[in-house]
């Protein structure tokens, strides 16, 4: 693969702007391009690959932005920084979501315009790439939103998730708070053809019932205090692209019926206006409520709900892929090392064996919350058992199940690990000495070894929970240094 | 922490000439640059003039004529609702801001 171009293309219709932002280029050591009207600009396209175009937002009688809109038409994708002398909110917001990566105002501060023009050559795709690259759910570790899991739940997700995102089917993102909705949304958008244009979250429990209406649908000016200017709402600025509504339940039933409009119709009147604006939006929503509590507590219309049910995602809490626990383990270790301190994290063998166990109510959420208190608080870099918080270690959870009360009463009994595995945490930790002195002979040390925690630990929990080790002559015989005797 | 070499502090001072030069040069246009604007101005032809003051107000900006800047960016936001007593207020003093940088040396 050809390596990553490090040659910018400067494009300005004024040839003094031209010359300013050249020679400081230059002195930096980049290579540079100059262009000075479109003829110029995509001669040099042509002819050369670039890492990086500086473009100016009028560039001449043209649109900077209608050029970057014509050059994703022919596929040809360049990391683009718009310069311009009068930038306003309106046309930065339409740089962003045509891929500029910054809009910045002249003149620029050069310090930080020189660390964003290092920072993007150094991260800048290869030329090979600079056409759209197909991109699949797996082929990308960089992506920080990327899905981590090989459990058959997540699998078969993931498998959804491709099959949707090539298809403009509404979708509806069903699962516990802190599974990784917004995950999955993402995903599909980055999966669709809409890739390159915006992907616009919006929470609906986080918005005020007042500004609900205009944050979704935009507002004139004037049309109630304080709307100082004309401005676009979350439905239009996700033209061309995907908006995702988190939180669908808790939206007022006043707005479904005019976002039910806006599903079937794609249009969009912003508020103190008649005028009709066309978008083109795909609507994934989310909700971390059941069916029945949407339609049956009336929290949704019903014919919303349907409409936005087209495909139903389910992600699967984490105590059902408790396989894919250790993984995500690994994964919020290493990205709080990388974060929060240069030192190595490690978990014991004990601490993985009961996060498996444990329940987590509030999924991979907690799971990521959890990790990053152990790696704050944490001095040793090795984090064992009885680093644990109380929540953990007490195996409390906020959804009791009453399976798992049956299951505590036969577990001993059943080789088999019961379907719920939510246990009181002394039943965990007798279990977990249990196995270890067994596995070690009976020696407290090769046991407390094998459970990550100190001799006296061992000792202590034994006493509680009534653990005699066996007469010396049933114990395993432990291996032992070697003498000259 | 990092040393000046011989050769950078070459490459430094000769960066640093070739600035002076860029905006010396700029300086001998400012004037020429307003006059076409006013002129424009008096022929309407608005589009035109929202260009060229869109040009100043940043070019001018990047070679520190901070005055001529804002001049020209209130004219940007004065024209964008049509030829107005205002706009031609802001380009005679334009007119006036640019004529002092005539006299600068270079």
């Amino acid at each position: 693969m050809p390596a990553a171009s490090k040659s910018i293309l400067l494009a300005d219709d004024d040839v003094d702007a031209l010359n300013f932002m050249a020679l400081h280029l230059r002195s930096w050591k980049f290579d540079v391009h100059t262009a000075s009207n479109k003829m110029e600009l995509m001669e040099n396209i042509q002819k050369h690959s670039f890492g990086l175009m500086v473009l100016d937002l009028e560039f001449g009688e043209w649109d900077g932005i209608e050029i970057l809109a014509q050059l994703a038409q022919q596929q040809i994708c360049i990391p683009t920084v718009f310069l311009t002398g009068c930038g306003t909110l309106e046309k930065a917001v339409q740089a962003i979501k045509l891929g500029a990566v910054d809009f910045l105002t002249k003149p620029p501060d050069l310090y930080h315009f020189r660390r964003l023009v290092d920072d993007l050559l150094s991260s800048s795709v290869s030329p090979a790439k600079q056409k759209k690259p197909v991109v699949t759910l797996d082929d990308d570790a960089t992506d920080e939103y990327r899905i981590i899991g090989q459990s058959p739940q997540v699998a078969e997700m993931k498998q959804t998730i491709a099959d949707v995102a090539r298809t403009n089917a509404k979708t509806l993102i069903l699962g516990e708070t802190g599974t990784g909705k917004e995950l999955v949304a993402r995903q599909i958008h980055k999966l669709s053809p809409r890739a390159d244009n915006a992907f616009v979250p919006v929470n609906m429990a986080a918005l005020p019932e007042t500004l609900t209406e205009s944050v979704l649908f935009g507002h004139t000016k004037g049309s109630f205090t304080g709307a100082e200017i004309d401005s676009m709402g979350c439905c239009e600025a996700a033209d061309k692209g995907t908006l995702f509504l988190d939180e669908i339940g808790e939206m007022p039933l006043v707005l479904q019926a005019k976002l039910l409009r806006f599903l079937q119709a794609g249009t969009v009147h912003r508020v103190g206006s008649v005028e009709v604006i066309n978008t083109d939006v795909r609507v994934v929503a989310a909700t971390n409520r059941t069916r029945s509590e949407l339609l049956d507590e009336g929290r949704i219309r019903e014919d919303l709900y349907y409409r936005l049910n087209v495909v139903p995602i389910n992600v699967p809490p984490l105590r059902q892929r408790a396989g894919d626990v250790p993984i995500l383990a690994q994964h919020f270790l290493a990205k709080q090392q990388s974060r929060v301190s240069d030192r190595e994290f490690r978990l014991s063998d004990a601490v993985i064996n009961l996060f498996c166990e444990y329940d987590w109510p509030g999924n991979i959420r907690q799971l990521e919350c959890i990790i990053e208190r152990l790696c704050v608080t944490n001095r040793s870099g090795s984090i064992e058992f009885d680093d644990l918080p109380e929540e953990i270690l007490e195996g409390r959870s906020n959804q009791v199940h009453a399976s798992a009360a049956l299951n505590i009463a036969s577990q001993d009994a059943s080789p088999e690990p019961p379907a719920c595995s939510l246990r009181p945490m002394d039943q965990v930790q007798k279990k977990a000495i249990l196995e270890a002195l067994a596995a070690s002979g009976g020696n407290v040390v090769l046991a407390a070894n094998h459970l990550g925690v100190g001799q006296a630990t061992v000792y202590r929990k034994m006493k509680r929970f009534g653990i005699d080790l066996p007469s010396r002559r049933s114990r395993a015989p432990v291996p032992s240094e070697p003498t000259n005797s | 922490m990092f040393f000046l070499t011989t050769e950078s502090r070459d490459f430094e001072n000769n960066t640093s000439a070739a600035l002076d030069r860029l905006t010396s040069q700029f300086a001998k246009t400012v004037t020429s640059r307003c006059q076409v604007i006013a002129r424009k101005y008096q022929q309407q032809d608005v589009t035109t003039c929202l260009r060229l003051s869109h040009q100043l107000a940043g070019t001018s900006a990047m070679y520190g004529f901070e005055d001529v800047s804002a001049g020209a960016r209130q004219l940007h936001k004065a024209l964008s609702d049509g030829p107005t007593r205002e706009a031609k207020d802001i380009i005679d003093g334009l007119l006036d801001t640019s004529s002092r940088y005539l006299s600068v040396p270079g």
